[in-house]
């Protein structure tokens, strides 16, 4: 009886991932074939993943299962697979052409969809999750590869159930053996009963990146180039893996230059259902978008993996738990708490062939972490408000900067990390708004601001600080709502105060000194209050008020009590972030609010 | 902790430590040039050879006469010990793309007869380690540990070239069993653990012989489990902290 199995690391690259997600994939079809209803956990253990049953399984019921195809993932056929070793009239290939059209055709409709007013008559049916590692086999010329792979598990099949309970047993023995070892001992197992097991295949770079033709020697003796071989067993494991589980899209990265960037989804602790669902609908109907860039397209993937995640987080059952996480001590744990991240790999065209570019890997926000249903839905809105943000940069657009930046916080999983892109994204939004050709800039919201915030205490202090807040208010409308400003179907009107240029980046660059960034704030505040002053003198001639916050001698005292009470270099980063942001509700015939209602309409 | 003992006492295990002073970077075995991802820290094959070449710059020249019968048991010696590496405090590992000009080897079949060495240019990846902190050595067992605290002393790199790392005489420490050992307890990262194999020899390992060296005989690599957790990491950069 086994409770458990590790599956060693072995290559610190996605293989461990698409390996230890090979196993599980085998061991899940004999477990069904056994009709063993068990349910599994996925967990890393830093040495290797574990995939942990919630009952014993019985081993020897699978080692007596009847002859079968011990491949979980069919060949391939492109255009131009040699397919005369397949036994074709047997089994299905995945038939990359054919599904290549159908993901064309799906594609075009949510395009339509989203331009045309009326909608298109029926919804295509979504293409296959896996139809890109279809694409990419074909592409990098591995079919060939990954149907040897699938041909030598199928001249196994007499042998079915005792090559499933070998690989059981070698990765359920305590202490856990390692990987090679374990791999050993089941070809080892497997010679002695007969099997004809295949010898060890070409390393091709898909399945392990680092293993690319190029110089592998014991010793420094040459530079001679030779090709890299691994053992059937595991490469044929970390096929099962990539081809049903990974993520590789086909990413623009020039004007007529295309690299393919292939993920794995590393789990931290989720069940092995969830982790299928979440990660099949992301790859299914919810794929980022390649063709704006590298940075993109890794944000966006963070992004919409977070808002499948949130889908089935824990917290959104109100009592009870949501199937796949274990325990109502999950909610409010961090997104990050589940999953570790990505792992992946860049592949750069070089014309015909393709080189590994970057080994990468991608982290999640651990600042999200909602406690009930309401703080889903509030996060769900979060990173709808991201996803827009990260949705109107374009790197042909000349965005790439902000953009990279935006990638390097939100696979931090830091919230600190969200300062650098502000502190560029603020200069941005004014450089947006004082061109009165450029698309309106996407703002965050305070109320998402301070949702983010929620995550830490020092954070907390001080953006509920009364002073604070009146003065970052003070730097927006000085800043976004100042000048020339939109309001809806383009019309532009102009307000009697004028707008800051800079101003974010003389507060960032000032924030290493408390005494230079409090003057700073000095010199902006009483720029801010003559300013006001001039406005209410000539305002009152005519019989009205001034609408606008006007921060007094006690906010500024505030603002140093803060300054010397926390990090000054924090008060200064969120003062830009609160400053830069969204504060209004819509309200109407509000020229401030017009700009928010715009806003909202210029979604791609 | 073990009880200090003398440097004289027979089978005593030696703890060093280094300060790293530049970046570190040493291709693991299972990589190719092309795809240069780097070991976190020295493997003891790394850290055997630096002694060994300590040991050569040293004392080769004046052994030059009988030279086989010097080198052939302090080879042994060295290829005999034990080592483990606890690594510093936190290690930032950056990822970065270069364009270089290397051999050319489809040329240089295709045209015997060229007298120059064909290159070609294209990107490599390689990966730097930036090590905060200090980094500890404890090698053993050994009844010649004073030996090689000495030899530990001249060592200042590993990996690949110009990967200094200052020697500290403060933090020897000679020990009756090992300081640290690496074991395989949850949570902990994992590198290839190349070693010297017990049957090497040094003209298999020496890359001016012409003795061929093969992987797991004359190199062995192992599995290390480095008491290290992933905290952070991005598109360019990996963050890592000791337990």
């Amino acid at each position: 009886m086994v409770h458990g199995l590790v599956i060693p690391k072995r290559f610190n690259t996605y293989a461990d991932v698409f390996g230890a997600l090979g196993v599980a994939l085998v061991v899940e079809e004999a477990l069904r074939r056994s009709q063993q209803q068990v349910d599994s956990q996925l967990v890393d253990r830093g040495s290797g993943f574990g995939l942990v049953f919630n009952r014993a399984i019985d081993v020897a019921a699978i080692a007596h299962l009847p002859p079968g195809n011990p491949n979980p993932f069919p060949p391939v056929q492109g255009g131009k697979t040699n397919v005369a070793k397949l036994p074709l009239d047997l089994v299905s290939a995945f038939d990359v052409v054919a599904q290549t059209e159908r993901r064309k055709v799906y594609r075009e409709y949510r395009n339509q969809q989203r331009l045309a007013t009326d909608r298109p008559e029926e919804m295509p049916e979504p293409p296959d999750a896996r139809t890109q590692n279809g694409v990419i086999l074909t592409a990098m010329r591995h079919d060939s590869n990954h149907n040897n792979l699938w041909l030598g598990a199928w001249e196994l099949r007499e042998h079915y159930g005792l090559l499933v309970a070998e690989l059981i047993r070698a990765f359920s023995q305590e202490p856990p053996l390692s990987h090679e070892a374990a791999i050993a001992q089941v070809v080892d197992r497997l010679q002695s009963a007969g099997c004809a097991v295949p010898p060890p295949a070409s390393a091709v770079k898909v399945y392990l990146p680092t293993t690319v033709q190029g110089v592998n020697r014991a010793k420094a003796d040459t530079n001679k180039v030779e090709p890299q071989k691994i053992d059937w067993l595991s490469l044929w494991l970390i096929a099962a893996g990539l081809f049903q589980l990974g993520l590789a899209e086909r990413v623009k990265v020039a004007e007529r230059g295309y690299d393919w960037r292939v993920v794995a989804l590393i789990p931290k602790d989720i069940a092995w259902q969830t982790y299928q669902q979440v990660w099949a609908k992301l790859r299914q109907v919810n794929l980022p978008g390649a063709g704006y860039g590298v940075a993109r397209f890794d944000a966006e993937l963070i992004l919409r993996f977070c808002q499948e995640l949130l889908d089935h987080h824990p917290a959104k059952a109100n009592r009870g738990e949501v199937a796949g996480f274990r325990g109502r001590r999950r909610r409010g744990k961090p997104l990050n708490d589940f999953v570790t991240g990505f792992s992946g790999t860049h592949f750069n065209s070089k014309g015909q062939v393709y080189g590994v570019k970057e080994v990468f890997s991608l982290g999640l926000p651990g600042w999200i972490a909602p406690v009930d249903y309401a703080e889903v839905v509030a996060y769900q809105e979060l990173v709808n408000e991201h996803l827009a943000v990260v949705r109107s940069l374009s790197v042909e657009a000349g965005e790439g900067e902000l953009l990279a930046s935006y990638r390097d916080f939100i696979a931090s999983g830091s919230l600190r990390a969200f300062f650098g892109f502000q502190v560029s994204y603020a200069d941005y939004v004014v450089r947006q708004l004082a061109d009165p050709k450029a698309r309106p800039p996407r703002l965050f919201s305070v109320e998402g601001l301070n949702l983010m915030s929620k995550a830490d205490d020092d954070f907390l202090k001080i953006v509920q600080d009364p002073s604070f807040l009146r003065v970052a208010k003070a730097i927006n409308q000085s800043t976004v709502y100042a000048g020339k400003v939109r309001i809806a179907e383009g019309q532009v009107i102009e307000l009697d105060w004028l707008r800051q240029y800079g101003l974010a980046q003389r507060l960032s660059t000032q924030s290493g000194s408390k005494t230079e960034f409090l003057s700073a704030i000095a010199d902006f505040l009483a720029r801010y209050e003559a300013e006001n002053l001039r406005i209410a003198e000539q305002l009152q001639r005519e019989g009205r008020t001034l609408r606008r916050v006007w921060p007094t001698k006690a906010d500024l005292d505030g603002l140093v009590r803060l300054v010397s009470e926390h990090d000054h270099g924090l008060v200064a980063n969120l003062l830009i972030a609160y400053g830069y942001a969204r504060w209004t509700k819509a309200r109407e015939g509000d020229a401030e609010d017009a700009i928010a209602v715009e806003e909202a309409d210029g979604d791609e | 902790m073990s009880p200090r003992v003398k440097a004289g006492a027979t089978m005593v295990w030696l703890t060093v430590g280094y300060q790293p002073v530049s970046l570190f970077s040493l291709k693991r075995s299972d990589a190719t040039s092309m795809a240069g991802r780097s070991n976190l820290v020295p493997t003891p094959y790394a850290i055997k050879m630096a002694l060994l070449r300590v040991l050569l710059e040293r004392e080769g020249y004046g052994r030059r006469d009988r030279w086989e019968a010097w080198l052939r048991p302090q080879f042994e010696w060295i290829r005999g010990l034990t080592v483990y590496v606890l690594p510093p405090e936190r290690l930032v590992v950056n990822r970065n793309g270069y364009t270089l000009r290397y051999y050319d080897q489809v040329l240089d079949k295709q045209d015997k007869g060229r007298k120059t060495l064909p290159m070609q240019s294209g990107f490599v990846f390689r990966e730097w380690v930036f090590l905060e902190g200090n980094l500890q050595i404890c090698v053993g067992p050994s009844d010649r540990a004073e030996v090689l605290a000495g030899l530990f002393a001249e060592i200042n790199y590993f990996g690949k070239r110009g990967c200094f790392f200052q020697f500290l005489p403060e933090a020897i420490r000679y020990t009756a069993e090992p300081s640290f050992v690496m074991g395989g307890e949850a949570g902990f990262m994992v590198q290839p653990w190349d070693d010297l194999g017990p049957s090497a020899t040094f003209g298999r390992i020496n890359p001016f012989s012409g003795e061929k060296a093969q992987v797991g005989r004359d190199r062995v690599i192992g599995t290390g489990l480095l008491p290290l957790r992933l905290r952070s990491t991005g598109a360019k950069y990996d963050v890592y902290e000791r337990y």
